[in-house]
């Protein structure tokens, strides 16, 4: 059983139809990348699949381990193993960056059944893990995202990635913002956390992000459903014909 | 425009009044002079009432109709080790703490009264018996404001703290004052007179309880002098008791080159009204006034704010906060007065309010009267809900709703503390502040 299923998934926002009919079924242990020219509904993905406020489902269904994902609050979802790296990170004055991340920790292990760490041990993991990430280590006391530079803020949802260990990542455009040295590490990052147990979505409309972290699959996303699917090779075929080609290549398969 | 005062409550006010002379033995006689005046002017004047601009919203006939005076002298109504600064967790060792009930001086738990550094913490009712002859240059002669609450503590005037600071002094350690309001049906009428010499510097924490689930009224007055060059830092908390009233009264002058930095946490109380009134009446001083309000439940927590720029080249930066919920009732109106003189003039104010029900209701008023043309002036405010982003960020990592909502409302409130205190007075405000946060919202998981 895949480990997340998406059947004939409808969603509005604000009244306005996104997805359309999209199915998509993705594995433990594999990254997939899905890709789509602007406005085609690949935030609205990662955004349902996370639970935020303001889209309806119109028809259709998302099993995730076997469990109807819909039905639960964000918060769930996080605990059962779901992590959204946002396109746009927010910035929370006045909590502390490992408060923050200490306070979501507990709530997943607890979840899980398993005991809670205390401060010491989770700031002595977390600052191991900001190195490794090349994340400034002074940012970890700081307010959540606040005054963090795009590239800063990248690494730091990256940064909660790694601590949170998530069964899914769905990482909406991790790869806006960010300089060529900051991608290759950002993308480096994101490899080392690759695992059997793990599946990593990354939602991007640039195929650069890809040479640094292999996709097992590639799904095109356009007008609000899967109009293709392929293996690395249908990135660098993207990339140098445009997502029209993409579309129209779908309507050959179908004709 | 005022209520009149009816014929029965003049009757119970004025046997009060009799009572309360008669057990206040040992004050000098122009004092009881004082306090008549003040009676008379409160008979006379009555109650203010809704149809007056500064009480709009702000209905003070549920304190009127129950013709509160002070209890009788004799035991009072609690055990000083539940509810002493300590329980709140201020106050150390090392601190001065004066403690009142009900209004009178509390002599058990006092502490560090007498030191060797000149600096003068006594109540007012022992200021007054050594008749140290200094009191009577500051009580009463700075308020700009007499109206019924104000007239009705001086008339009666008994007890209280009196802080001197000696010129050029400078301390770190807060001097705590905490006044207890618990006879069931009682007032209370605190007084509170700083008089900061030259060049000196104190921090004073001004604390009002009220016993849990008491009817009471505490009917504040505090009268802070600043001489030229002082710096006084001023924290005042209020938590009443759900169903108790308290009235405060802050008046501040300030001389040239003074620093007043002034803090109000209002926690809980059926009605809170605070009124501020900071005169800068010399040249380049500097006056922070902030202030944050929790209004749950039918709380009303009304805030009153004037700055008085009356002289050049002066500066005040005003920053109030609160978060209301359920039934509870915010009210700010923030006056900033620039005079012809007060050229130069800096001042800048900010009102944010956080909205987390429907039945929740926030009013909001900033009132500027500019009459010099050379000045700086700004204000905004804002009301709102938590931020959804920030929400579903917190939740997307895990974090239940409930404790979410928490954490938020935590960071706005404490990040008022930022400016107006450090270190471990920064520390203690901010576990009163959040310990009220947690009763209202749950301890974090």
């Amino acid at each position: 059983m895949a480990l997340l299923s998406i059947k004939n998934l409808h969603v509005e926002a604000a009244g306005k139809p996104i997805l359309r009919g999209l199915s998509l079924e993705v594995e433990a242990g594999e990254v997939c990348a899905v890709m789509g020219p602007n406005g085609s509904g690949k935030s609205t993905l990662a955004n349902v699949l996370a639970g935020r406020e303001g889209y309806t489902v119109t028809a259709g269904e998302i099993t995730y381990r076997g469990k109807d994902l819909l039905a639960l609050p964000p918060e769930e979802r996080a605990r059962e193993g779901i992590f959204l790296g946002f396109q746009h990170p927010v910035e929370i004055p006045g909590v502390a960056n490992t408060y923050f991340l200490r306070a979501a920790l507990n709530a997943i292990r607890k979840h899980r059944g398993e005991e809670e760490l205390d401060a010491m041990d989770f700031l002595a993991m977390v600052k191991k893990k900001a190195k490794t990430l090349g994340l400034n280590p002074d940012l970890l006391g700081r307010p959540v995202n606040e005054g963090f530079s795009g590239g800063e803020k990248k690494r730091n949802e990256i940064l909660q990635m790694s601590v949170l260990e998530p069964r899914l990542a769905v990482l909406d455009e991790t790869d806006s913002g960010l300089d060529i040295d900051a991608l290759r590490e950002v993308a480096g990052a994101v490899q080392a956390l690759r695992a059997p147990d793990r599946a990593i979505v990354v939602i991007t409309h640039h195929q650069r992000l890809l040479d640094y972290l292999v996709p097992d699959r590639v799904h095109v996303l356009s007008g609000g459903s899967i109009v293709t699917s392929g293996d690395r090779t249908l990135a660098i075929e993207l990339e140098k014909n445009g997502y029209g080609w993409a579309a129209g290549r779908t309507q050959e398969q179908v004709a | 425009m005022n209520a009149a005062i009816s014929t029965t409550d003049r009757h119970a006010y004025a046997s009060g009044f009799a009572q309360a002379l008669e057990q206040d033995t040992g004050l000098p006689a122009w004092l009881t002079s004082v306090r008549r005046t003040a009676f008379d002017d409160f008979l006379d004047q009555g109650w203010p009432t809704t149809k007056q601009e500064d009480w709009r919203f702000t209905d003070v006939t549920p304190i009127t109709r129950l013709t509160m005076v002070p209890p009788p002298t004799g035991k009072p109504h609690f055990t000083p080790d539940h509810f002493t600064a300590d329980l709140l967790g201020l106050g150390g060792e090392d601190s001065r703490r004066l403690l009142f009930v009900d209004g009178r001086y509390h002599s058990g738990a006092a502490k560090g009264r007498s030191r060797p550094d000149g600096v003068l913490a006594t109540p007012i009712s022992g200021a007054l018996a050594e008749d140290t002859g200094t009191l009577g240059h500051v009580l009463g002669h700075h308020l700009r404001s007499q109206n019924a609450f104000v007239a009705l503590n001086t008339a009666f005037l008994s007890d209280g703290a009196f802080i001197r600071i000696p010129a050029g002094f400078t301390s770190d350690s807060p001097i705590y004052l905490v006044f207890l309001a618990s006879a069931e049906g009682s007032a209370s009428f605190p007084r509170t007179v700083v008089w900061a010499g030259e060049n000196s510097q104190a921090t004073i924490v001004e604390i009002h309880l009220g016993a849990d689930r008491r009817a009471t009224l505490s009917n504040a007055v505090t009268e802070i002098l600043l001489e030229p060059g002082a710096r006084i830092t001023h924290h005042g908390i209020q938590k009443a008791s759900p169903d108790a009233s308290h009235i405060g009264h802050l008046a501040v002058t300030q001389k040239a080159g003074s620093v007043y930095t002034g803090s109000s946490l209002a926690l809980a109380g059926r009605l809170i009204r605070n009124d501020v009134h900071a005169s800068l009446a010399e040249e380049n001083c500097t006056c922070n006034l902030n202030g944050l309000y929790l209004a749950s439940d039918t709380n009303h927590i009304d805030n009153h704010t004037t700055i008085d720029h009356r002289a050049p080249r002066s500066t005040s930066r005003e920053v109030y906060k609160g978060v209301v919920e359920d039934r509870g009732r915010a009210i700010f109106s923030g006056r900033i007065v620039v005079r012809p003189a007060a050229q130069q003039t800096d001042a800048r104010q900010t009102n944010r309010n956080i909205v987390l029900s429907d039945g929740a209701v926030v009013h909001s008023k900033p009132h500027l009267e500019i009459f010099a043309n050379d000045v700086k002036c700004s204000h905004g405010a804002t009301t709102g809900r938590l931020n959804a982003e920030a929400l579903f960020y917190l939740r997307s990592r895990g974090i239940g709703e409930k404790e979410a909502n928490q954490l938020l409302i935590r960071a706005f409130m404490l990040e008022g503390l930022d400016c107006v205190a450090e270190g471990v007075l920064r520390a203690q405000l901010e576990r009163v502040l959040v310990k009220r946060i947690e009763e209202l919202h749950g301890a974090p998981a």
